[in-house]
């Protein structure tokens, strides 16, 4: 009843929008209403559920942030309702203005709480379409995949040092607070600046296992198993810092399909510093159809990285992006 | 009454200045936790790996060709007026400097000498990075015309004329090194020393005019050559090892027992640790002068002021157009490695902003002793080199000549001028101890010999 007469209440407003917003409205509850999270229909097979779940998840994520700044547009509406009441001559326009104000204000949370929902609904969409993409890539190339965390580093006795952690390799946009870290090491009376990290966002997404931004592919990056990378039996495979090292780079579509004869270009760089890799990594060779080889990979310093991969798709290029904690 | 608590007050106010002033930080400074000492104990010298592996220089590890080497360091007829060799502007009593702000041979070179200490560990060599081995880096020098001022057949005719039995016996004695020469090698050799000097593909004209008329298997045949003279300079810089300073012997009396507050300042002095602090901690040295060799071999603009503004000097930007280019990288045919051993040549880092006006981070080892400073010895004193650091000026832009605009590594620092001081008297522990120089810092003894009759002839 009450959903009813905010959506009457708009429309009598923004005569010229309500067409956009109640579609909007519309098509999330057919979202929620088609897919079903707990029981996806049998008949279908896993990764066509993960595709439409990414599709239906990107489309919520889209409509939140309509519906979001759609609210954020009704508030300062109220804004100039409410001055035009206060310079209103009369009492009757001024007390109009602001009846039309004050219920349009009513309006706002409603507006903000749908964003909210759809933001939240959209990113359970990703995670559990993100979820079944991973299992049925591990599945494909059980023998080969690795590891299924996040990519770390080897582990050293010693401290590590981020060489230039202070240092203004850094954009004038960057925040302060990524520039200048003073945190006290634990345990230790030297306070050594290059062994604080950067200040990394937090959270951040560090899955080995990313959906490309333009949603073609699905891909997974981890370092060969070799003598570099793998200091121990029935360890997984890890980074070895300031050394020359390969990794393996899988590709799927979202059907679960693999992603064969691509020409792909690899970029890396630190974020807090704006500094590349201190290598040029490349792709070397296709091992099998979907898993490419990359060489030539280092890192020198420990820190947040990013790996990007640029993969074409018809004649553009979409990209996968990893972050790398290390 | 008032008295006492006159007192009182006084004894209360002694204590707090007791407790906050420098007598409490005078303890406090010797007082290394078990974290500090594992983390300085990186930079100690007994903790320097064993030599990075050199596949590409089969006599990199032989003592035989680093005696050879040694003695083609020290020789002056490696060089057009017979006066220059490399330990001229490697000086083994300077830590293998020159004391100049930019070096001399036959000419005036554009950059301040590098000590060749522990420069076996860095995966690239010169300021710049122009280089990928120490073999190959040898062989700069040998062909510029401001240094040894050879031609490239000049080099290996001097090598043949003096060193062919040598070199023969170390050729029998490495292990498949034989098998890799063409047949009749050694009489070919000799066949060299009838061509027409100087021959090389690059230099001056006629050098290069000399060149062309050489047939593709004699200038084959001189390229090996010419590398190998690389490869046995390399093999004996292999064994310049890093020599032991105070600041090392402070770390170990750390390691064995730090609580010997007494011992401890027998070796480094208050002000000397102060600055071995401020190195660690506000100053951020460590974040690239770090590990036993206090340096992390990569290339950083620090806005060192350009020497000569009409001609800019781009640093690694150039250096790694120079290796592109370069007849003998690890990939070319006179390294004796298989082409994947040479990963970062294969994969190098060929553009970025980070590259331009960036020069390799030199160690510290020895740095009081190595004045004056940076690329081309634009200072002349540590003081310099700190106030430099402390307030530093952005790198120099010329937008005809920079391919874009440099990038800036470092920031202010805001230390006191006493902070300063510290810092420098920390460096001045870096010193290594000469009485702990063995046989491979100093000329061959046959050579020393000949120079100290020389010397007593003038005399």
């Amino acid at each position: 009843m009450k959903g009813k007469q905010t959506r009457k209440g708009l429309i009598n407003y923004f005569n010229g929008c309500w067409f956009i917003t109640v579609n909007l409205l519309l098509s999330n509850v057919l979202y929620s209403a088609e897919v079903s999270i707990e029981k996806p229909p049998q008949i279908i097979s896993t990764v066509d559920i993960a595709s439409q779940l990414i599709y239906d998840g990107r489309n919520l994520e889209l409509s939140s942030i309509k519906l979001i700044s759609r609210s954020n547009q009704l508030r300062k509406d109220v804004n100039k309702l409410r001055v035009s009441a206060r310079s209103a001559k009369d009492e009757y326009t001024k007390q109009q203005l602001s009846d039309a104000a004050n219920l349009l204000a009513s309006q706002i949370s409603q507006w903000q709480q749908q964003g909210a929902d759809n933001r939240q609904q959209s990113s359970r969409y990703l995670g559990y379409g993100h979820k079944l993409l991973t299992q049925a890539m591990f599945q494909r190339w059980q023998s080969r995949i690795k590891l299924q965390r996040e990519i770390s580093l080897i582990p050293s006795k010693h401290q590590l040092l981020a060489h230039n952690t202070q240092i203004r390799s850094v954009h004038p946009s960057m925040p302060k607070v990524m520039q200048t870290v003073k945190e006290p090491v634990a345990n230790m009376s030297l306070s050594v600046p290059a062994m604080n990290n950067q200040t990394i966002p937090s959270p951040l997404d560090t899955s080995s296992f990313q959906l490309s931004r333009d949603l073609h592919y699905f891909a997974h990056v981890e370092p060969v198993a070799n003598e570099l990378t793998v200091l121990s039996i029935g360890n997984e495979p890890a980074v070895p810092l300031n050394t020359i090292h390969q990794w393996y780079l899988f590709i799927s579509d979202l059907k679960g399909q693999p992603v064969a004869d691509k020409k792909i270009q690899v970029r890396g760089h630190m974020p807090g510093h704006v500094h590349g890799l201190p290598t040029q990594p490349r792709i070397t060779a296709e091992v099998e159809p979907g898993v490419y080889l990359v060489e030539g990979v280092k890192f020198q310093m420990i820190g947040w990285w990013v790996m990007e991969f640029d993969i074409p798709h018809n004649k553009e290029l979409d990209t996968v992006k990893f972050n790398i904690v290390l | 009454m008032s008295r006492p608590i006159k007192i009182k007050s006084l004894y209360c106010l002694l204590v707090l200045w007791m407790l906050s002033g420098h007598v409490h930080s005078d303890i406090n400074l010797y007082q290394f936790s078990a974290a500090d000492i594992q983390f300085l104990s990186q930079f100690n010298l007994s903790n320097l790996p064993p030599l990075p592996d050199a596949q590409d220089n089969q006599y990199a590890d032989s003592l035989a060709a680093a005696t050879i080497g040694q003695q083609l360091f020290f020789d002056k007829r490696f060089s057009a007026n017979q006066q220059v060799s490399c330990a001229s502007c490697h000086n083994p009593q300077q830590y293998f400097t020159d004391g100049l702000v930019v070096s001399k041979g036959m000419g005036e070179t554009r950059r301040n000498a590098p000590s060749i200490i522990g420069s076996a560990y860095s995966p690239w060599q010169f300021w710049d990075g122009r280089k990928d081995s120490l073999w190959s880096q040898a062989l700069g020098p040998m062909e510029s015309d401001v240094e040894h001022g050879l031609s490239r057949l000049e080099v290996v005719q001097v090598f043949i004329q003096h060193y062919l039995p040598l070199y023969r016996e170390l050729i029998t004695k490495t292990k498949g090194a034989a098998n890799t020469l063409p047949r009749k090698y050694f009489q070919q050799l000799k066949l060299l020393l009838k061509l027409k000097i100087p021959a090389s593909p690059n230099g001056v004209t006629q050098a290069q005019i000399n060149w062309q008329t050489i047939n593709h298997a004699e200038q084959n045949l001189i390229n090996r050559v010419f590398a190998d003279v690389g490869k046995l300079l390399m093999a004996y810089q292999r064994q310049i090892q890093p020599l032991s300073s105070r600041f090392d012997l402070f770390v170990r009396q750390l390691e064995n027992n730090s609580s010997d507050i007494e011992q401890l300042k027998q070796i480094l002095t208050e002000n000397e640790v102060a600055g071995l602090r401020l190195f660690m901690g506000k100053g951020n040295c460590a974040s690239c002068h770090n590990g036993p060799l206090f340096t992390n071999f990569e290339f950083h603009n620090i806005g060192a002021p350009e020497s000569d503004i009409k001609q800019v000097d781009m640093g690694r930007y150039e250096g790694v157009a120079a290796l592109l280019k370069d007849e003998f990288t690890c990939l070319s045919s006179w390294s004796d490695a298989d082409k994947n051993y040479c990963q970062e040549m294969l994969y190098l880092k060929k553009q970025g902003p980070e590259l331009v006006g960036a020069f390799k981070t030199p160690s510290l080892r020895n740095v009081a002793e190595t004045a004056p400073y940076m690329q081309s010895g634009q200072f002349a004193s540590l003081d310099e080199v700190l106030e430099h650091y402390n307030k530093p000026t952005p790198p120099y832009y010329d937008r005809e000549q920079h391919p874009s605009r440099p990038h800036f590594d470092i920031l202010p620092l805001g230390l006191t001028p006493e902070e300063l001081q510290q810092i420098k008297s920390f460096l001045l522990t870096l010193t290594g101890d000469l009485k702990l120089a063995n046989q491979w810092w100093q000329a061959p003894k046959h050579m020393l010999e000949q120079t100290d009759n020389v010397q007593q002839a003038m005399y």
